[in-house]
């Protein structure tokens, strides 16, 4: 009945590990970006170098992270392995990497030759990764409320990446500019409440509750949620392609209906880890607390400035708060409170895996998961990307001053992302090498062709 | 299903239980939460260094871990692999994971009677994660297949359950 049914813990950890690990420096890129360019990355969000910034935070964090973590967890929750896992992350991985930094550049010297290169790139990497997972998506098991909203994050992958090289191939012919607007906006709302946003439902589902210890989600709640959000985005973008008329007006009263639907999984999410069994300390919590109140600010702030008398007060500042808010406040938050859970796990279970029975027999056994990232250096980049956030925020309001020391902080909160999963991998590869040397390691392909790269 | 945990049924009146019980899957997941808010509790309690009860809740945890393993090893897995006839695979990785989690226990029990709240909070990070991931398959997957595979002999199975 479900022949491929295949209940192994992981796949080689190279396959996530190559994404986490470059991830971060496409955000240190991000800050440096914005230290260099100062108060213009903040003046419009179509300027080239602005989609320079926003590209390297979408697609070089938060997509590559994203993609990392999927092919990690289908076995847990779809019980399906991908294919050819080594083979398919190294191809999604490279051109995924190669196509973010050509769009970078591309963006910020604006040359429609590295653009056009880019967005090629970008779309086979995807496609890739989307035929890849959907292999184990239908595959998968009985369908859970997780899995549902996984298939709809796919599909909204899909429609994403192919509105972006349709706007890439349009820019660059400079047809009327009307339509281009429209349908960057429907680009975004794709890439953010579908991709990123439907992504998050079907994990929150899972790790909530398994990580805090808290009730689960209202069984109504994850069966319909995610199917509703697709659907209804769906409709938003018919009635906003619809261009003008009653549809069009409409097309705002249905987007606000839609984002109900988020404040609902927001609010939930919330309450169950208000009320949580597990109430030991726990920093990843307050990257959740921080990404769940940065969607209620963003849905707020996009209420009001619904209202003419309030809308002059956010102004033209409001695209760049809610840039702030959903991807450094929520995405980036989110991700990552995921990444220092998965991490360390993902390291103690391979070397664990590579001889059980060496735990015992070792002089030094293998440390638990909080030996491999420290609490103290996981507070310390909360705060720091804590602070980003607060600065970024300012800066959108006031740029003059504050957009370069903000850009600062923000490179400074990746890169000591990054200096924590390095760590975490020293420590893989110092007990790799205690165990290579206290006995004959029979695993040695796995872990031999990783050390290869890793070194 | 009932996620109260008023209702639960505690491992040594799991009788009394029986009537509310209708699947494997509820029997199994009920269990399942049972130990998490022991282990919960547990690890709450070390937090506080509240080290007289936190031995006592503990053992207890360890107690339902043991119970719970038994009841998938000598009567789940067999049933599924019976059933499906795959008997490398799915039940061979939970059975590894078992013997995963069985020595972080021994660990944990280790520390919990050192009073040594950092190497205790370390491996019970370590062991949550192990175990909720498995849960999610056996929860997920591996308890609806069994359920599907026995159609009308769900009560003499909960009945050998019922005997571990």
């Amino acid at each position: 009945m479900h022949p491929d049914l295949n209940f192994q813990q992981a796949p080689p950890i190279s396959v996530p590990f190559r994404f986490f690990l470059t991830a971060p420096l496409f955000g240190v890129a991000a800050g440096l970006l914005i230290l260099y360019l100062g108060p213009a990355v903040f003046t419009s969000r179509w300027v080239p170098s602005t989609l320079a910034l926003t590209h390297l935070l979408t697609l070089g964090f938060i997509s590559l992270i994203m993609c990392g973590a999927m092919m990690q967890m289908m076995p847990v929750l779809a019980g399906a392995v991908i294919p050819r896992p080594i083979m398919v992350s190294t191809l999604v991985h490279l051109l995924l990497v190669s196509g973010t930094l050509l769009m970078g550049i591309g963006f910020f010297r604006f040359s429609p030759m590295l653009l056009k290169t880019s967005a090629l790139l970008l779309v086979i990497g995807f496609a890739v990764f989307i035929v890849a997972v959907s292999m184990a998506l239908v595959r998968s098991g009985p369908v859970s409320g997780s899995i549902t909203a996984m298939r709809g994050s796919i599909l909204a992958l899909l429609i994403t990446a192919t509105l972006g090289v349709l706007l890439v191939f349009s820019l660059i012919s400079s047809e009327g500019s009307a339509n281009l607007v429209v349908l960057a906006n429907v680009h975004l709302t794709w890439g953010l409440l579908g991709w990123v946003g439907l992504l998050v439902i079907g994990v929150g589902y899972q790790v909530v509750p398994m990580f805090q210890i808290t009730a689960r989600y209202p069984e109504g709640l994850a069966r319909y949620l995610a199917p509703m959000l697709f659907t209804g985005l769906l409709i938003w973008s018919i009635l906003y392609f619809s261009g003008g008329g009653v549809l069009f007006r409409i097309a705002p009263v249905w987007l606000a209906l839609c984002m109900l639907g988020f404040v609902a999984f927001t609010v939930i999410t919330l309450r169950l880890q208000i009320n949580r069994k597990r109430r030991t300390e726990d920093v990843t919590r307050n990257f959740w607390y921080l990404g769940m109140a940065s969607v209620l600010v963003s849905i707020t702030l996009w209420f009001a400035a619904q209202m003419p008398e309030l809308a002059s007060l956010v102004s033209n500042r409001l695209p760049f708060i809610l840039g702030v808010c959903l991807l450094i406040g929520f995405a980036v938050s989110v991700i990552n409170g995921m990444l220092y859970k998965i991490v360390p796990f993902l390291i103690w279970l391979h070397l664990q895996r590579l001889n059980p029975q060496v735990q015992t027999g070792l002089s030094t056994p293998i440390p638990n998961v909080k030996k491999i990232i420290p609490v103290k250096y996981l507070r310390w980049q909360f705060y720091l990307h804590l602070a980003s956030c607060g600065a970024l925020i300012m800066a959108a309001v006031w740029p003059h001053w504050l957009a370069s020391p903000a850009g600062l902080v923000l490179a400074a909160s990746f890169a000591l992302l990054w200096v924590n999963l390095l760590a975490a991998v020293a420590v893989y590869r110092r007990y790799l090498k205690l165990l290579e040397e206290t006995t004959v390691l029979e695993g040695g392909v796995t872990s031999g062709r990783f050390l290869r790269w890793i070194r | 299903m009932s996620l109260d945990s008023g209702s639960l049924p505690h491992v040594s009146n799991i009788d009394k239980a029986e009537v509310y019980m209708e699947t494997i899957k509820d029997k199994m997941t009920d269990d399942h939460r049972h130990c998490d808010e022991m282990f919960a509790e547990a690890e709450d309690l070390v937090t506080r260094d509240d080290w007289t009860n936190a031995i006592k809740r503990f053992d207890e945890f360890a107690k339902a871990m043991d119970h719970h393993f038994n009841m998938e090893e000598e009567v789940l897995f067999p049933q599924f692999e019976q059933a499906t006839g795959i008997t490398a695979g799915p039940t061979e990785v939970m059975r590894s994971e078992h013997s995963q989690m069985r020595l972080l226990i021994e660990a944990m029990d280790d520390a919990v009677h050192r009073s040594d709240s950092d190497e205790y909070l370390g491996q019970s990070e370590t062991l949550l994660i192990i175990m909720q991931q498995h849960n999610t398959k056996e929860e997920g997957m591996l308890y609806p297949m069994v359920d599907e595979s026995i159609g009308d002999n769900v009560e003499q199975l909960l009945s050998s359950l019922n005997d571990i």
